[in-house]
């Protein structure tokens, strides 16, 4: 597209705009074609890297008005980043992004001649909050007051509400009595002594296939014998090794969920 | 990505690029485009809109062989609101990727 289609193109996209304001936003455009000329480069590339007229004009006045239908369905093909020249018939109504504060027109406007205040808010106030999900989102800011209650209800559910000091070094002492008197000792003992019983077995299948296979002369039977038990002596190391797998990964598991028990989080 | 979302970062992005010095519509739009994936013509209307909002103001300045150029600075209202903005987003987007990473869940 050359820089008068381009510029004859949003003219006719800002035609409801008056025309003080018309001209100047085309002065913005002619000057970026100005400028890109001067850098050497064509009217089309530089039109092309502008993105479409029509979409461009109505994100001038999406804050105030809805606009319906003003680009052509086939420039959706034409840009190269489809994703953002979505279609203004495409976007959610308008309130709903006023609420978040990240909607344009409504973000700045809710504290007409006065700065957001961002500062003020002592720290006190933040450790009275509940504990919740959203604490990152400072409650100092007035906008975010609004959004809270309809969008983060959700995250205050009872199993995020943290223990007391009290209430988790309390866990915290069962979960090391238990864990010393019971489930080392009887977790960890079953554990290591089935290691080493494995180990045995291992060992003793190994040596048994080593002493078959060298007493070679006794006949054809016992070479067969001596292979089975190397075969055997071979599943027992890898089934050794899976098992220690296992048993670190119980283990993990097991004080993974102590932590849980002692904060207060994700027990159901 | 959501418009009206993109619209509220790219609002950021344009005040912490001036918070460093005055630029000119298209240095802005180039030095944008080649960081984050939008059309060129995506910061005219952001930089407008700012304007209005008395984040920012603009001067014509005359260019030596060539046309005058359309600078842009940050007012101090625009500095306060860009450390808000830049404190949020850095919550916000912390926040989301501890999500997403936990593979969407809560705990």
């Amino acid at each position: 597209m050359t820089k008068s289609e381009f510029m004859a193109r949003l003219g006719a996209a800002l035609s409801q705009m008056s025309e003080q304001e018309r001209n100047d936003i085309l002065n913005d455009y002619e000057e970026h074609f100005r400028i890109g000329a001067e850098q050497g480069k064509t009217e089309e590339s530089i039109s092309y890297a502008l993105g479409s007229p029509e979409e461009l004009a109505a994100s001038y006045t999406d804050g105030e008005t809805e606009q319906v239908g003003t680009s052509h369905p086939e420039q959706t093909q034409e840009y190269a980043q489809p994703d953002f020249h979505e279609t203004p018939n495409q976007q959610p109504p308008v309130q709903d992004y006023s609420q978040n504060g990240w909607q344009t027109g409504g973000y700045y406007t809710q504290e007409p001649g006065k700065d957001p205040e961002f500062t003020q808010q002592p720290q006190s106030s933040q450790s009275s909050q509940p504990p919740f999900y959203g604490q990152g989102y400072v409650p100092n800011q007035p906008y975010y007051q609004q959004a809270a209650q309809p969008t983060y209800v959700y995250a205050q559910r009872p199993s995020y509400q943290s223990r007391t000091a009290g209430e988790r070094a309390a866990y915290l002492i069962l979960m090391i009595c238990l864990t010393l008197f019971l489930v080392l000792p009887v977790g960890g003992g079953i554990a290591i002594g089935l290691w080493f019983a494995i180990l045995g077995i291992g060992i003793a299948a190994g040596a048994v296939s080593i002493a078959m296979l060298v007493a070679s002369s006794a006949g054809v039977g016992f070479v067969l014998l001596g292979i089975a038990f190397a075969c055997l002596c071979a599943a027992l190391v890898f089934g050794l090794i899976g098992y220690t797998g296992g048993v670190v990964k119980l283990f993990s598991s097991y004080f993974k969920m102590c932590s849980r028990l002692i904060n207060g989080r994700g027990v159901a | 990505m959501n418009i009206q979302f993109k619209k509220g970062v790219l609002e950021m992005c344009v005040l912490l690029m001036l918070e460093s010095g005055d630029r000119y519509g298209y240095d802005i739009a180039n030095d944008l485009s080649q960081t984050i994936t939008i059309s060129d013509g995506t910061v005219y209307p952001i930089l407008r809109r700012l304007k209005q909002e008395e984040y920012v103001t603009s001067y014509l300045v005359e260019s030596p062989g060539g046309a005058p150029r359309k600078y842009y600075a940050i007012t101090p209202k625009g500095r306060e609101l860009a450390t808000m903005l830049k404190k949020e987003w850095l919550t916000f987007s912390e926040q989301v990727n501890t999500f997403v990473n936990r593979g969407g869940k809560l705990q």
